[in-house]
Formats: C-alpha cells, structure tokens, sequence
C-alpha cells in the first residue's frame, strides 16, 4: 500500500469524514496493453523513440498509426495521459517524412495548448519538418516564412477563421498539398464555439478541394457519448472511433462528499466552497499535491484566499488559475506545476484541458462540474500511470449536486453526455456563408454541408453584399467579413480591467463582453489574485472596466427579469397533463439590481441599482404549459410561487441530461401567457439562435420532470431549500404534488394507450 | 415566419435597405462607357473588358516633373533608393520597366478583395504608353486576368506605389482563384508576375527614408504633393473607389463618376512615373561632384548613401551643411568609422565649439575622449575632455541631487570613464616606476 493509499484509509476511519461520504468506490489499477513498434515507421522515428526509452506501444497507438496510413479519419477518445498525442503525432510526422510534397495543420482550441504541443513536436527533433506556430503572437516576419515554407501549422480555430482561410491564396503552398487536419480536444467544440467549427472545416474543405486536396481529419477528445457524431458534425466525414485505451492506470478513489446539514428545517448544507477548502487542506497539509476545481472565476479567487490564509506557511505554494489571468502569469503557473513547486491549484475549468501540469495526488471538485464527461476530465487530472489517486467531488446546495449526491450511480455508472451542436443556427450560418463566399464564390445550388443556402445567398445579394451573375455569388463587399464574428460567444472581443488605484493604470485581467453586464457593472466587487477590486467605470465603446482597490466585506451578484414572445411554433407534443413545444421566441432581459453578500457567512447585506439598457435575443425554447386545474384553489401568490418553484426546478435539473453549463439555460415563467392562456414555463438556450440545447431539452423534457418530481421527494428540507424548489417565495409542498400530478397524469395515459 | 425573416426582424447591423438590385447595366452601358473614355471593348465567347489607351506625349509634364525625365535615370541612384535592385542591365531598363496600379473593391485584402481597373505604363522611345483594363463584368475576370498578365514579362522592372504589399498580393490572388497557376521560372508555361528575373521597385519604401519626417503620412497623395508638386482637379477620394464599382455592377452608378475612377488611376500610374524621376534626381544629386544637393532634408539622403556604401558621396552631402550640428555628428561617426580619426575628432570638436546644448556639449566630448582612449592611445587627451563634460555638467548643476536625476545616465557614464581613466594613468606611472 502506497502512502496516499494509507491516508485514505485513514480518513476512512474519521468519522467527522466518513459520514458525509456518500460514495466511496475504487477503480483497480490497470495494466498496460502493449503492441510492438510498427516495423515500417520511419527510422527517425524509430530513433527518437529508443531516444526515450519508449520500446514498444500501447494498443490503441498502433492502432490509430495503422488506421491513419490506411487514409482513415479517426477520431480517439482515450482517457487523460494515454499517449493521445503521440498516437497521431507517429503517423502525421511518418507521412511528412516521407512524402516532402505533404502538409499537416494542428488546431488547439487555446494558445496555451499550442504551445505545450509544439514543445512536444520539436522533441522529435526532425531535420526539415518545418514547424510554425500560427497564431495572435506569432511576429509577422515569421508568418511569411510559415506560409511559404511551413509544413506542419500549429495554430487555433481563431487564426484559421480570421487570417488563413480568408487570405488562402497566400497559404498555396500549404492547400496544396494538405494531407491532415488534427482537431485536439474536440469535445470542446461545442455550442456556439462547435458550431462554429463546423463551418469553419466546411470552409477549409471547400479551399482544400479548391487546390485539390482531401485532407484526412484525426481528432482527440475527452469521453463524450457521441464522439463520432460530433465528429461527423463537424467535418463531415465519418471516422473510425478508437476509445478502448491500452495504457495503464493506476488505483483510483472517487468520493462524494455531501457536507452536513446546518440547518434542517431550511435544508441548508454546509457551504461547498468552505468545505472545499477544508478538505483541500488536510491534503495539502500532509504533502500530496492537489487541485480545487471551481465552478466560477468568483469562487476560485475566493478559495485561493481561503486556503492561503489558512496555510501562511505554504502560501507561497498555493495558486490560482483561470481565464482572465495573463498569458505569462499562466505559463509561470503550469511550469511551477509540472517542477513541483505548486502544491495546491485553485483552478476554472480551465485546467481541464490537456496543458501537460504533471502529476497531481488529488482533484477536488467543488460542485458537481456540470456534465459528467467534464467530472471524468477532472478527476482525471490527478492520477499518472501507476501511481494510486483520488478524485473528490464535494456537493454543493444546487438542485443537481444534491440529486448526484442522492444517486451516485448517475455519475458512475451513466455515459457521458453528447456534445450538442447547431450548424444550421440561423445567425452563425449567415455569418458564417459571407466567409466562406469571401473566400471563394458561391455557385447557384452548391452543397454547403447538410444546410441548404438558397434562401441565404438571395438575401445576401439583396442587402449587396453579393453579387449575381451568371449562377454565381461573388463576395461585392469592402469589408472583411471573418473580422467581425466572433466565433466563441455571441459578442465580440474581450473587456480589459484596468486597476486605476492611487492613479495608477494597470492592466490586470479581461472579461468577455456577456460576462460584464453581470459581473462588472458599477459598484460591483471584482476579485482577481485574491485582490478585491470595486469598479468604478464601464466604457462600452472602448470596451474597459475602470477598477479600484476596495476593502469591502462582501462580494456582488447581478438580479436579471426576462419577458419572452413567442415568435414560433416548430414541434407541439400535447400530453393530457401539460403540453409542450419547441419554439422560436424573443428574450427580453434587464439586469437590474444586484445583492451584497457578505464573505465567510455569505449573508445578504444589501442592495444596489444596476441601470443598463434592456438585450433581446431571439432564441429557441422548450415551452410547457400546464392546464389550469392543476392550480384550482390557490391563492395568485400561491400560483406564482409554485410556478416560479418548478420552473426554478426544472432548470437546476435540465443539466443533467444535456452537456452545457446551466448559466447557458435561461428560465422565465408566466402565470397566464398571452397566446397559450395557460400558467407556462420556458427554457430556453440563451445563445441567438439556439445551439441544440432547447432542441435537446425538448425530447428529454419528461426525463427532466421525473428527476425534478424525484429532488423534491428526497430533499431533506422541509419547505424547500436551494436544493430542491429554492428557497422564499418558492413553495416545496405545492411543487411536489403538482409534480406528482403532473407525472402520474401522463404515466396513466400512457399506460392505458 | 421564414426564417430570414426572423434573422432580418432580431438583427440589427445591415444598415442597407433590402430589395433587389436593379440589373439596368446592359451591352449599352458598357458601349457608352468605352466611348466616353476613348477605349474599345473588348470580348471573347460572353466575357468583355474594356481597353482604353493613353499615348503620352514624351513632352508632359506632371505636377513640376518633366516626365521626360525618365529616358535619362541611371543604374547607380537605382541601387541606392532600391537595395537589391542589380539584376538589370543598363540597355535593357528603361524599356523593361512597368508601372502599374489597380483600383478594388476594398482595401482589407484578402481573397475577398478583387481589382476591376488596372493602369500599366511602358516607356517607349518616342512616347510614353498607358493601358487600362477594366473588369466590365465579375464573370469576365478570366480574360481580364489574361490580358493583365500578358504586360507582365518575365524580365520586366516592376515599378508600384505600396505594391509590394498590396496591389501585388490582390492580382496574385486573383490569379490563384481563377485556377491560374503562377510561376516564378520564366521559362515556364505559367504566367509570371514576378519571375526569378523580374524586379519589383516599390516607391513607397524609398520615400519614406528620403523624406522621413518631413511630410504628415506617407499615402501617394501626400508624396505627390509635397515632392512632385502634382495637384489634381476634381478627383474622387479614394475611399469612395469601391461603392462607385459596386454601384455600377447594380446599374446605378453615374457614368461620370465612374470615369473620374478612370482619371483617378491614371493620374497615379503618371505619378509613378514623376515620383521614381525625383528620387532618382534627388539621390543623383547627391552622388555627382559638379552639382549642388537637391534635397529635401540631406540627413536622409547621406543616411541613404551610406547605406548603400557610398561614403565619400555622403560626406559631400553632409558637408554642404557643415553648420548643421546633426551632419556634423554623422560627419564624425563615418570618420571614426573610417579610421579617419583625425578628420573625426575635427567634426566633434566643431561641435563642441558651436553648442550650446549641455547634452549634445557632453556627447562630443566624449566621443572625443573615446577616440583618445581607445582609438590613438592618449590616456591624458582623453581625461581632459572628460573632465571637460564633468565640469560643464557641474557648472550647470547637474551633479546636485536635485537635478542630478535628470541625466543620472549620462553623469554616471562619464563619472565611470574618469575614474578608469585615472586608473589607467595610475597604472601607467606606476609601470614607468618600476621600469
């Protein structure tokens, strides 16, 4: 028995532990399944292999170099730290060795990984492979030289979208003879960032076919329930799926951790961020080295001040990471990882993706990290080859956190999610078509992946930016198109925060534009590097937040109202108990004030106006509404808390059977909607257009009821709590026998069809 | 609700009005078109371009430059204004040399941007030939492209304004989509605008450094101006190039403006030409020993010469301004450079004679006590002019903390070269004695 193993056996026998573990299973170590090097790899190869120390190969790596040369597209799922890379890094760097006329492109989804990458490539140390990373960075006396004689492009679908595809005629020499694409980390591409993609590799084929070539696709990604189909989805071509790993893994603890109930009546639990840190620290404490993943920027600042305030001693090695912190601060963390200096991470999911950070003893999940493909990823990032790990997931009070802790086996035993994307969206496909018909002209009824552009390429030419003449669409436009869209949120560029304390002006992080109305309106409190900062200013043109240093006691969350129209009806399922839809409608949101919570007790200790214009989007949404009966005898408020409570509800739960964050769900709900006339409940994908999620939502929408019925039959509350129906004005009893109602009604009928 | 619909109700940025354009743009268009400019059309199965051109009277002027001018530039201020540029030989130049400039349909590049008007001119003996090709319509663009790049030969001297970057990339671009492959072997089938043997002089990159400085951005616009002293009646601004096109592919732009567009270009292929003669003459005057400088600002000029290792020429430039505290500064560093130590340490000296600029008293004192030093040895010159710099710096107050930080840098530089020099003497003495 190896040390950590002793210490979990220890904690096992504490009591004050143990009794909030509501699951605790082991996955026995695994041992490797090996093949013999191909003989016909390239000597080179051969070389730098015997160079270290690697004799022979998993499994699924000769698998996916024998399926590669054979001209298939693949597509590998295998776990974290299986040798992913070098699975399609020995067929893609075989080809080129071999064949000078041949070029590869690399895309990461993130600088950072295009970076690990690359250090990754040139320790190959191959003569000749010409190797350039194209991206923001990159100097432009060294872009020339990438596009004339680069033969392996590492760069991200930002660049591809906005400075190669759109210049391709300077890029000849690379389209010519473009043998492979690999797409690292596929799973991430997905929403409005997959959709995206989409297009952009129907692009890239389109200018591909142009020169004449047909590049083979190779992708990597996290376990997904449909790797295959997004694959599919995105480059339109169907691949050979490798997913059963040959690489060993050592012994691996998962725990879940439900933190005692404060208050029983209220059904309050011990907050997830301070019961984080708790255990975070008796890991520390005793040497192994940890990471925390949080589920939001706010609360990875505020774990990192916790444990470094608790730990002064070690405080030195304890740090944080997530998005907003500069490109070199990052750098500085991951190397201080992968040397052992850093022996507790505070980190966003930002840490999820493959950034090589060495071996961690421990991950903690602080909340349920919301799909169970990203629990996997993050379990994953502690545990190396033989060595034994744990993976801890600590419950928060959230709807779906106490479902998990209440049914282990959800997480355990079910299948990830699928990786939902909606290249026909509406909006991204106009985008998207002015692009590619920059790029090249469009012929009259040329295929464009599944989508049929007709209609698109009319209103074009009627709005001038194309041209027709003789049965071809030409780009008549002075502008750039690919400039403008932003292929990673529905807005474009990043805010900068600016600390101006004492006079001083310091750029101290970004934020994108969506995250600001909610999380840097005047007055609000912004915490960076456990530095607490008020904002004094927002410029909306100049896209920066003015901040000072501030001393205040709590921290700030935005309130927002939502009005929605129903524009249109798609798809109507009308059971005898409710009826639902899948509709286009317009959202109207306002934030409008926003509360002061306080730190450590994490009371409300006030509020604050907010005074920004009111966004509309047009989106789509599930809608069910409910027959009147169902509410007979209730007083309006009455009605109004239990609707509020089940839609409340409803949303919590719906992330449960689709992989999205739930802040990509919007709920709003109405007593009498206007043209449906009955009590009505939406949910809807808060992105223009849709990504698939509303979609999604829709063929899963009795699944989600029966969960929402099952929280609140096992929720230990006793009038509702944030862990069922929510708290206040919400109303557990009504919801429970609405929801009973509602499902046995529908069972019934169903039974008696 | 079809679904543009909604997309045209939630989404604002289109600011255009929809609704079909109005295809008026016939045969007749373009006839009245070629007539109005003097041009002819030119077809081939449904593709039509049209031609028009210019012969210029060898005689013209344009702006102040005699266009004349151009039978008589020379190879050496070439390979001064264009480094690189020595492949062509002397009898061929002048009739090799193409000017070209296009028009586009934007100015971002990319594969997106195309060109529809394009003027080149070839120097003949006994006048001067403009050619323009216009794009009458987008399908045409293959045989707009092919008698676009028939001008181009394989030996020929590319002469553009900011080509190099732009202009070049779009017409390659063009090519490239139009599935015409570009070569650089001349002796291949393929078409070659810039071949292994062609030269491309880009007049942009040549102005800036003779002119650095002096005019308020470096557009052709402006050059025109201020060197050539071209000034253009009722021209169109170049911004409006591109909706003046895409108009006229819709049927509704006036004939009038669109052969301003005409004028426009061909005044800049003209300037071209004007500019390449001035440089030329500008350099040339700087290189030949029985003339006065012509030039704007000789700094430039002498920087430029010596770039291209014409050191005496520099000098000669710079000496016509023997008063000017910058070209005697230059003036000492090519001497010292040289080796000419002497004639160095006459320039720093003038200097420092003549300034009344602490800092500037202070630098050729040094570099006077650097040449001592380490160039002729003198370790007792080259301490007083240090204490010379020392001492001004005191007088002036420098070396009180107050003021001290103002030229902390400076103050320590010398305080550290007095005090190795010191040492050195010492050194030196302490040899003598024991010697």
């Amino acid at each position: 028995m190896g040390e950590l193993e002793g210490f979990l056996e220890t904690l096992k026998n504490d009591e004050s532990f143990s009794q909030h573990v509501t699951y605790w299973g082991v996955r026995k170590k695994a041992t490797a399944v090996y093949s013999s090097i191909p003989s016909d790899l390239h000597p080179k190869l051969k070389e730098y292999l015997a160079k270290t120390g690697i004799n022979r190969l998993y499994n699924h790596q000769a698998d996916a170099y024998s399926s590669i040369l054979s001209g298939k597209d693949v597509v590998i799922t295998t776990p974290t730290a299986s040798g992913k890379s070098l699975a399609y890094d020995l067929p893609v760097l075989d080809t080129l060795l071999r064949e000078p006329d041949y070029k590869a492109l690399y895309l990461f989804p993130t600088k950072a990984l295009s970076q690990d990458q690359v250090k990754m490539l040139e320790n190959f140390d191959l003569e000749n492979l010409r190797l350039y990373i194209y991206d923001g960075d990159t100097p432009s006396s060294i872009r020339q030289a990438a596009r004339k004689n680069g033969r392996l492009i590492v760069t991200n679908p930002d660049m591809l979208h906005t400075g190669i595809l759109p210049n391709h005629p300077k890029w000849v020499k690379i389209f010519d003879g473009l043998k492979y694409v690999i797409l690292d980390e596929l799973h991430t591409y997905r929403g409005i960032f997959g959709s995206h993609l989409a297009h952009i590799m129907r692009r890239l084929r389109r200018i591909a076919g142009f020169y004449n070539s047909d590049p083979i696709f190779i992708a990597s990604s996290a376990t997904i329930a449909n790797p295959d189909e997004l694959f599919l989805r995105i480059t339109g071509k169907s691949p050979k799926l490798i997913k059963v790993s040959g690489a060993p893994t050592g012994e691996k603890h998962y725990i879940i951790y439900n933190p005692p109930l404060v208050n029983r009546v209220q059904g309050i639990r011990r907050g997830v961020v301070l019961e984080s840190c708790r255990v975070a620290q008796r890991f520390i404490e005793n040497g192994y080295a940890t990471i925390v993943f949080a589920r939001s920027r706010l609360n990875t600042e505020v774990i990192l001040s916790y444990l470094k305030e608790r730990m002064p001693r070690q405080k030195d090695a304890i740090e944080g990471y997530r998005g907003g912190y500069l490109p070199n601060e990052r750098r500085a963390i991951e190397k201080g990882l992968r040397d052992g200096r850093i022996r507790g991470i505070v980190s966003t999911n930002a840490l999820e993706l493959g950034i090589d950070i060495g071996s961690l003893d421990v991950s903690i999940m602080a909340g349920y990290p919301g799909t169970v493909s990203s629990f996997h990823q993050q379990a994953g990032r502690s545990g190396r080859k033989d060595r034994a790990s744990v993976a801890i997931l600590i419950a928060s009070n959230s709807a779906i956190d106490q479902y998990i802790a209440m049914h282990p086996e959800y997480l355990i035993e079910r299948s990830p999610e699928s990786a939902l994307i909606n290249p026909s969206n509406i909006y991204i496909l106009v985008d998207q078509i002015k692009c590619a018909a920059f790029e090249i002209p469009f012929k009259q009824g040329e295929e464009y992946g599944a989508d049929d552009t007709s209609d698109i390429l009319d209103y074009l030419e009627e709005k001038q930016v194309l041209h027709h003449e003789e049965g071809v669409f030409h780009w008549q436009d002075r502008s750039y198109p690919a400039e403008n869209i932003s292929i990673r949120s529905a807005d474009v560029g990043n805010f900068v925060i600016i600390d101006r304390t004492r006079g001083e002006r310091r750029v101290i992080g970004e934020m994108d534009r969506a995250s600001v109305p909610v999380l840097l309106f005047e007055n609000a409190i912004y915490i960076h590097g456990s530095e607490q900062y008020t904002v004094t200013e927002v410029d909306w043109d100049k896209q920066q937040v003015w901040v000072e240093r501030s001393s205040a006691n709590y921290y700030t969350d935005a309130e927002t109202k939502t009005d929605i129209k129903l524009l249109e009806r798609n798809i109507e399922d009308n059971l005898p108990s409710y009826r639902s839809m899948l509709a286009d409608v317009l959202v109207r949101t306002v934030a409008f004030k926003y509360k002061k919570i306080k730190f450590g007790t994490h009371e409300n200790v006030g509020f604050g106006e907010i005074s920004l214009p009111a966004t509309e989007i047009h989106t789509r949404s599930l809608v069910l509404s409910f027959e009147e009966e169902l509410f007979q005898g209730l007083r309006r408020d009455q009605s109004e808390g239990l609707l509020l409570s089940v839609a409340n509800l409803l949303r919590n739960i719906s992330p449960l059977y689709i992989m999205t964050d739930i802040r990509d769900i919007g709920v709003a709900e109405n007593l009498k909607q206007q043209v449906i006339g009955l009590p009505t409940i939406f949910l809807y994908d808060r992105y223009p257009g849709g990504v698939g999620l509303a979609d999604r939502l829709f063929e899963v929408k009795h699944e989600i009821l029966a969960s929402s019925l099952q929280r609140v039959e096992e929720c230990g509350c006793k009038q509702g709590c944030p862990s069922c129906v929510g708290p206040e004005r919400y109303n557990k009893d009504l919801a429970l026998k609405f929801l009973k109602n509602v499902i046995e009604k529908s069972i019934s009928i169903a039974e008696a069809e | 609700m079809k679904r543009i619909d909604i997309f045209e109700r939630t989404r604002a940025g289109f600011d255009r009005e929809r609704g079909r354009p109005q295809k008026a743009f016939t045969a007749g268009l373009i006839q009245l078109l070629a007539e109005k400019l003097g041009g002819k059309i030119v077809t081939e199965g449904s593709s039509k371009i049209v031609k028009v051109q210019h012969n210029i009277n060898k005689g013209y002027t344009h702006g102040k430059i005699p266009l004349e001018g151009i039978y008589t530039i020379s190879e050496p201020p070439l390979k001064v204004l264009f480094p690189g540029f020595d492949k062509m030989m002397r009898h061929e130049l002048i009739q090799n040399l193409l000017f070209f400039d296009i028009e586009t349909t934007g100015l971002s590049g990319g594969a997106g941007t195309n060109f529809f008007l394009i003027g080149m001119l070839k120097v003949e003996k006994e006048k001067l030939v403009l050619t323009q090709y216009f794009l009458a319509n987008l399908s045409s663009e293959p045989l707009f492209l092919k008698h676009v790049g028939d001008h181009f030969k394989p030996n020929a001297v590319l002469v553009s304004y900011n080509g190099k970057s732009f202009d070049m990339n779009v017409i390659k671009s063009r090519f490239i989509l139009n599935g015409m492959r570009l070569g650089e072997n001349p002796c291949s089938e393929n078409i070659h605008l810039e071949s292994a043997q062609s030269v491309h002089i880009d007049l942009l990159y040549p102005s800036r450094r003779l002119w650095r400085g002096m005019f308020e951005d470096f557009s052709l616009g402006t050059v025109e101006k201020q060197a050539c002293g071209v000034r253009r009646k009722k021209d169109i601004p170049g911004y409006r190039i591109p909706e003046v096109y895409s108009g006229y592919l819709r049927g509704i732009t006036d004939l009038e403006e669109l052969c301003m567009v005409f004028v426009h270009n061909k005044n800049d292929v003209l300037s071209l030409l004007a500019l390449l003669i001035k440089q030329v003459q500008t350099v040339q005057s700087g290189m030949s020993k029985h003339s006065g400088v012509d030039s704007f600002n000789h700094l430039c000029l002498s920087d430029m010469l010596l770039r291209s290792d014409h050191i005496n020429e520099a000098k000669r430039v710079l000496g016509f301004h023997g008063e000017d505290v910058e070209a005697l500064k230059r003036l000492g560093a090519f001497s010292k450079r040289e080796g000419s130590f002497d004639e160095a340490l006459g320039y720093f000296r003038r200097i420092a004679e003549r300034t009344k600029e602490l800092e500037l008293y202070v630098f050729s004192c040094t570099e006077i006590a650097k040449i001592y030093e380490h160039k002729l040895y003198d370790l007792t010159a080259a301490l007083t002019y240090t204490q010379k710099a020392e001492e001004r710096l005191r007088r002036s107050g420098y070396l009180y903390p107050e003021k001290r930080y103002l030229l902390n840098g400076e103050i320590k530089a010398v305080e550290k070269r007095r005090n190795r020099l010191l040492q050195k003497l010492q050194e030196k003495r302490m040899r003598g004695v024991s010697q």
